[in-house]
């Protein structure tokens, strides 16, 4: 063996990829050689410096329970289209099944219905969580496969489903320029009392704005932590606004600015 | 069920792999928040993927696809008009007068355990297909065969890889200390 090939098997030999010849053949010639016993200590040397000395990155706190919650999130989403697209396939396919549709909507209701008492009594168990309510509510639009009644991102679509719905007017501003693109809305029960609910994305993550009529004119922004989630909510020009997510505070509060500036 | 039992099983994997990803995530990205940034995406391209290939060696198949992210991400700074280190062009396979040195010139020899510092730095001065593999070897003692899943290549080609980081961290380690003592 000439020391050109044997430098060529040094590296898988310690990696343990040769071949038993190879093997037998390569530790007759390194015994013998030099300038290949040094090569070979140095590969040597180089992996012991690599593997006991280079700083080892080990993953944030907190970083796994967010991928995992990602994960969770992905899931809910999924069985929101998985419904939306049953729903799509049933109309187009049944036009004239009208009663059918009529049973299964009212299935449907009573589900939401159910979901809505499950979150309601949570919520009072929380009762000395102010924000709870807010959290439970974001929670159940992710989970009861509900999460918009309009599903649109254009504006012109999503701010006239809501008239007729409620006694207020609700500004709706697509924010996909600023990375916020608008998901839909729905209407949704905050309090007892009903509620504007408009869906924002951020990344792979989904914002809530509840937006309903306040009872002072103006408050200042408040936010607070609950959960895991962020609370945000003030009120202007005679509407309340209380915007929930788990995405990052810096994130959230650029939503905030955009919505109160609009 | 089968969707419960396949969220299961990959949230399994992903907590058993989450220290290799992060790892190769933080090293193959210039910042924590990339590396987090490329690991989301990462997970998200896996769970979708994960009913359906069910892989066998989770592993190699979740690296791949934080490998893969994360060169996505790099792609995407360029395009947005980040500056690109010149070092980050891949020097052809055919050849390697990179940097113009030959492992046995006796002036370029590593003769003990080097400094830290020095093969960080030498490390980040590699093109990122030369630090995968050097990584993906060393430090999480994956298989020349597993390293070619992850990286999308043949063995042959991690084989000649490898052996040209292993050469060019040696010289850029002298080369820093070098410097250093000069």
């Amino acid at each position: 063996m000439t020391c050109a090939e044997a430098n060529r098997l040094i590296g898988p030999w310690l990696d343990d990829e040769l071949d038993v010849r190879s093997v037998v053949e390569l530790e007759g010639h390194v015994a013998r050689c030099s300038t290949c016993g040094r090569e070979k200590n140095e590969l040597l040397a180089l992996r012991e410096t690599a593997r006991e000395r280079l700083p080892r990155f080990d993953p944030p706190p907190g970083l796994e329970e967010r991928l995992l919650r990602t994960v969770r999130e992905e899931r809910l989403l999924r069985t929101v289209r998985e419904e939306r697209l049953l729903r799509t396939v049933r109309e187009t396919a049944a036009p004239r099944r009208r009663p059918a549709r009529r049973w299964l909507r009212e299935v449907a209701m009573m589900a939401a219905a159910a979901g809505v008492a499950v979150a309601a009594t949570s919520s009072l168990q929380r009762s000395t969580d102010p924000s709870g309510e807010i959290v439970d509510a974001h929670l159940r639009s992710l989970q009861a496969g509900h999460l918009t009644d309009v599903a649109s991102s254009d504006q012109h679509t999503v701010k006239p489903w809501f008239q007729g719905k409620i006694d207020f007017g609700v500004p709706v501003r697509d924010f996909a320029a600023e990375g916020f693109p608008l998901v839909g809305g729905r209407l949704d029960m905050v309090g007892g009392r009903p509620v504007a609910a408009l869906v924002y994305g951020r990344r792979q993550h989904l914002i809530n704005v509840f937006v309903g009529p306040a009872a002072d004119r103006d408050q200042p922004l408040r936010s607070i932590s609950s959960r895991g989630y962020r609370v945000s909510s003030w009120a202007q020009g005679g509407l309340e606004y209380r915007l929930v997510t788990d995405i990052a505070a810096a994130e959230a509060d650029q939503l905030v600015a955009l919505l109160r500036a609009a | 069920m089968p969707a419960s039992t396949s969220l299961s099983d990959f949230e399994q994997a992903l907590r058993t792999h989450l220290a290799a990803a992060h790892h190769l995530a933080r090293w193959l990205t210039r910042t924590q928040a990339d590396a987090e940034d490329a690991l989301q995406e990462a997970v998200l391209r896996a769970f979708r993927s994960f009913d359906r290939l069910r892989p066998a060696s989770p592993r190699a198949w979740l690296l791949r696809i934080v490998r893969n992210c994360c060169y996505d991400l790099r792609k995407q700074h360029e395009r947005d008009g980040e500056t690109t280190l010149e070092e980050e062009a891949l020097p052809p396979d055919a050849a390697s007068p990179a940097l113009g040195m030959r492992p046995e010139n006796p002036e370029t020899r590593l003769l003990r355990m080097a400094d830290a510092q020095a093969l960080e730095n030498a490390l980040r001065d590699l093109v990122p297909e030369y630090r995968e593999v050097f990584l993906l070897r060393e430090i999480e003692g994956l298989s020349y065969k597993e390293i070619a899943e992850v990286a999308g290549i043949p063995v042959g080609t991690v084989m000649s890889r490898l052996s040209r980081a292993r050469a060019q961290l040696r010289v850029l380690i002298v080369a820093g200390e070098n410097k250093e003592t000069a």
